[in-house]
C-alpha cells in the first residue's frame, strides 16, 4: 500500500462513528509510519468501525510500555521489536559500536533486554491481546566473518531472539507475526531505509512498514476460518479418471508422478484432525467411488470424509446437499476442483463458496495452493469440540433420519441426552462460539479478546457454558449464555448455540435453568435481528409474544415443551 | 510539466497537512501553518519521496519550511517529473 493511500484510509477511518477500536503501538523508533499504516490496514479490515492507533513513547521500546498505564483501555497492543532495541550498537544511528573488541558482549546485553521484554509482554497479555513483530531488518555490517560466512555472534543473537519468541508464543493472547510469511511479502533487501533512518529514525522502508502492518492487522482482525472443504476426486484428490482407469489405475504416488495429489490428501487429513469438515462432490459411479476411497494406501482416511456425494447430477446440487448435511452457510465452505467449468457452475449457484482450482500438472503452483488452503482454515487453538465435529455431524443425520412414524418426543426420550451446565468458567471455546455462531445467536455481536476479558470482570455478570452428549456420542461445549443478574430480572446479552445442537430442546433446558437459579420473573434479551439468526428468533417466538426482547416466566412455563435430558449443574 | 509537479506536490501537502485549505497550500510555510511540526515534516518528506520516486538526504529536511522551497528541491531532482 502506498503511503498516500494509507494516509487517506487513516483519515477515512476518523469519520467512522461509534465505539472505536483502539490499538497501542510500542516501538523504539519513530512510530509515525507504522501508526498510519496500521490504522489504514485495520480500517480496511474493520470497515465502518473507527480505528484509533496511539503510539507510546519514542526512543526506548521498554519505556513505551510504561505509557500504557496512562492511556485508556486498548483492544490490542502491537509491539515492533528491532535489533537496536536489544542493543543500540546493532543500529546505524550510533558509532563506535561495531569494533570487535566492543562487540563481544552484545549477546550478553541482548539477552536480559529480551527477558525484560518477555516479562512486560506476559504482564500485559493478562489484560489485552499482544501482537509482536520480531526483528526483521538486516543486521549491520559489524561481524567479522568473510563474505557469505555466518558469524557465531550473529547466531547467538538470533538464538536469543528465537528463545524469546518460543517463550512468548506460549503465553495466552500473544501472537507473533510469522517471519517466514513476512519474508514472502517483504523483500529482505528492500526493508531498510538508511536515509529515513538517519534523518528521522524511520528505519523501515515504506514497503516494509506496509507489509509488516498488514500482517499485524491480519492477526488482530483475522478472517473467520472456513469450516469445510468439498473436493472433487478425479485429477484432484487423485490423478486419473476413476471411471476410465479403474480403482487400481488412479494414483497419488511419487514414482507415478502424482505426488502432488498425495500432498493434497495429506493437507486434507491434517485439516480434518483440527475439525475441518471434508466432503466429496464427484461425477462418478457411487459404488466405484466407495471402492476407491476404501483403498488402504490412500493418504487420507475414508472415515475422515463425510458426506460423499457421487452421481451424475450437477456439482452445485451435490454441494447443496452437503451444505444441508453440515448445516453451514455457503460462505463457510471451500470447493476444490480441477475443472474451470465445474468451478464456474458452482460459483454461479453459490457465489459465497470459495472456489479453488486444483493445479493439476503444475507442481510449481502447488505450494502456493496448499498454503492458501491452509490459511483459509487457520486457527489459534484446536478445541475438543473441533475433534468431535465430524462424529457429531454424522450423529445429526441420525437425528434427521429418525425412524419413520417416530415422533420428535419419542425420539428425544430415547436418546439418553445429558446436558452439563457450568457457571462462570469461561474458556477458549466459549469465546470461539460467540465469534463464529450465526444462526442461533441472540444479536450477532462479535467481541474481541480485550472486551471479553473486561466483560468477565463485571459485577453481577454470569457466564453459563453448556455441554451436551447423548447415546450417539458427545457434542462437547455447544452453547454459551451470558448476562447480568438484576433485581428480579435477568439481562441476557450473549446467547449462542452451535447449529450441531439444534432440535434437541437444549435452549429450553437452558432457559428453565436460568429461571430456576436466579428466581427471575422475566429474562430481558438484548435481541437484534440479523440476516442469519432466524433460528434464535423462532425460539423466542415460541413463547407467543411479539416482543422478542423479553420472555416472562409465565410464558415460558406455558409454552415449554416436554424436556427429556438429564441435567447436571456445576459452579 | 512544472504545473504537474506543483499539483502533485500540493496533493502531498494536503495529505500531510490536512488543516491547510486547498487554496492556501501553495503559499503554506512552517511559519503560517501551526500544524506543520516535526512529525508533519516526517510524513511530508516520505510522501514526497514516494510521489516523485526520489530519495531525500538528511539535509533535504532543511528545505521543508515552505511549499516553494520544497518545490525547488523537487525540481532539482532529475527524475521528479516521473509519474509515480
Amino acid at each position: 500500500m502506498k503511503l498516500a493511500e494509507a494516509v487517506s484510509l487513516a483519515k477515512e477511518s476518523e469519520s467512522c462513528k461509534g465505539d472505536p477500536f483502539r490499538v497501542f503501538v510500542a516501538c523504539g523508533f519513530t512510530p509515525q509510519h507504522l501508526t498510519i499504516y496500521l490504522k489504514a490496514h485495520l480500517h480496511a479490515r474493520l470497515g465502518r468501525r473507527r480505528v484509533v492507533v496511539e503510539p507510546g513513547r519514542y526512543g526506548d521500546l521498554l519505556l513505551a510500555f510504561a505509557d500504557l498505564r496512562h492511556h485508556a483501555a486498548f483492544n490490542a497492543v502491537a509491539v515492533f521489536v528491532e535489533w537496536t532495541d536489544l542493543d543500540p550498537r546493532l543500529g546505524f544511528r550510533t558509532t563506535h559500536g561495531w569494533r570487535p573488541k566492543r562487540l563481544h558482549d552484545i549477546a550478553d546485553t541482548a539477552k536480559p533486554r529480551l527477558e525484560q521484554l518477555r516479562r512486560l509482554v506476559e504482564d500485559l497479555a493478562g489484560r489485552v491481546p499482544v501482537y509482536l513483530v520480531l526483528p526483521s531488518l538486516p543486521l549491520p555490517p559489524a561481524f567479522t566473518g568473510p563474505t557469505g560466512k555466518g558469524d557465531c555472534l550473529e547466531f547467538v543473537l538470533r538464538e536469543h531472539v528465537m528463545a524469546f519468541a518460543r517463550a512468548v508464543s506460549a503465553i495466552p493472547r500473544v501472537s507473533i507475526v510469522n517471519p517466514q510469511r513476512l519474508d514472502s511479502v517483504s523483500q529482505f533487501d528492500n526493508r531498510f531505509d538508511l536515509g529515513a533512518a538517519l534523518r528521522a529514525d524511520l528505519p523501515y522502508s515504506l514497503e516494509h512498514a506496509s507489509a509488516v502492518c498488514q500482517l499485524v492487522a491480519l492477526l488482530i482482525c483475522p478472517d473467520s476460518p472456513k469450516k469445510g472443504i468439498i473436493t472433487d476426486l478425479d485429477d484432484t484428490l487423485w490423478r486419473g479418471i476413476l471411471g476410465e482407469e479403474g480403482v487400481s489405475g488412479i494414483s497419488w504416488e511419487l514414482h507415478r508422478h502424482a505426488h502432488g495429489h498425495a500432498l493434497y490428501q495429506e493437507l486434507l487429513a491434517s485439516l480434518a484432525e483440527i475439525g475441518v469438515m471434508l466432503g466429496v462432490a464427484t461425477k462418478n459411479d457411487p459404488d466405484l467411488v466407495t471402492l476407491a476411497l476404501s483403498r488402504k494406501d490412500l493418504v487420507i482416511s475414508h472415515d475422515q470424509i463425510f458426506p460423499v456425494e457421487a452421481g451424475w447430477g450437477s456439482k452445485s446440487e451435490a454441494i447443496r446437499r452437503i451444505l444441508q448435511a453440515w448445516n453451514v452457510g455457503a460462505d463457510s465452505v471451500v470447493f476444490v476442483d480441477d475443472s474451470p467449468l465445474e468451478l464456474a457452475e458452482v460459483s454461479t449457484a453459490f457465489p459465497d463458496v470459495h472456489c479453488m482450482r486444483f493445479p493439476v500438472d503444475d507442481d510449481r503452483a502447488l505450494p502456493g495452493f496448499l498454503q492458501h488452503l491452509r490459511d483459509l482454515f487457520g486457527k489459534s487453538s484446536v478445541t475438543e469440540e473441533d475433534r468431535l465435529r465430524l462424529a457429531s455431524i454424522r450423529t445429526s443425520t441420525v437425528h434427521i433420519d429418525r425412524r419413520p412414524g417416530q415422533t420428535s418426543d419419542e425420539f428425544l426420550a430415547s436418546i439418553e441426552a445429558e446436558i452439563t451446565l457450568v457457571y462462570d468458567a469461561p474458556n477458549e471455546r466459549a469465546f470461539e462460539l460467540i465469534n463464529k455462531t450465526n444462526q442461533f445467536n441472540l444479536n450477532g455481536r462479535r467481541i474481541d479478546t480485550a472486551a471479553w476479558l473486561a466483560k468477565l470482570e463485571e459485577p453481577k455478570r454470569f457466564i453459563l457454558s453448556v455441554s451436551y452428549r447423548d447415546k450417539f456420542g458427545p457434542l462437547g461445549n455447544i452453547a454459551v449464555v451470558a448476562g447480568l443478574c438484576l433485581e428480579d430480572e435477568l439481562l441476557v446479552d450473549v446467547w449462542v448455540m452451535s447449529c450441531r445442537a439444534f432440535s434437541r430442546r437444549i435452549e429450553f433446558q437452558v432457559l428453565k435453568e436460568l429461571f430456576e437459579r436466579f428466581d427471575a420473573k422475566s429474562v430481558k434479551l438484548e435481541f437484534t435481528a440479523t440476516d442469519r439468526n432466524g433460528p434464535f428468533q423462532e425460539f423466542v417466538e415460541a413463547f407467543g409474544s411479539s416482543d422478542l426482547s423479553r420472555i416472562t416466566k409465565a410464558a415460558f412455563v406455558a409454552a415449554c415443551p416436554k424436556l427429556y435430558a438429564k441435567v447436571s449443574v456445576h459452579e | 510539466m512544472s504545473s504537474d509537479i506543483e499539483d502533485r506536490l500540493a496533493k502531498c501537502f494536503q495529505l500531510a497537512l490536512p488543516s491547510v485549505p486547498p487554496t492556501a497550500v501553495r503559499s503554506a510555510s512552517i511559519d503560517t501553518v501551526p500544524a506543520w511540526d516535526s512529525l508533519g515534516t516526517v510524513i511530508l518528506m516520505s510522501l514526497v519521496e514516494e510521489e516523485f520516486s526520489i530519495a531525500l538526504s538528511s539535509e533535504a529536511s532543511e528545505a521543508f519550511v515552505s511549499f516553494q522551497h520544497v518545490l525547488d528541491l523537487v525540481k532539482r531532482h532529475g527524475n521528479a517529473s516521473t509519474t509515480s
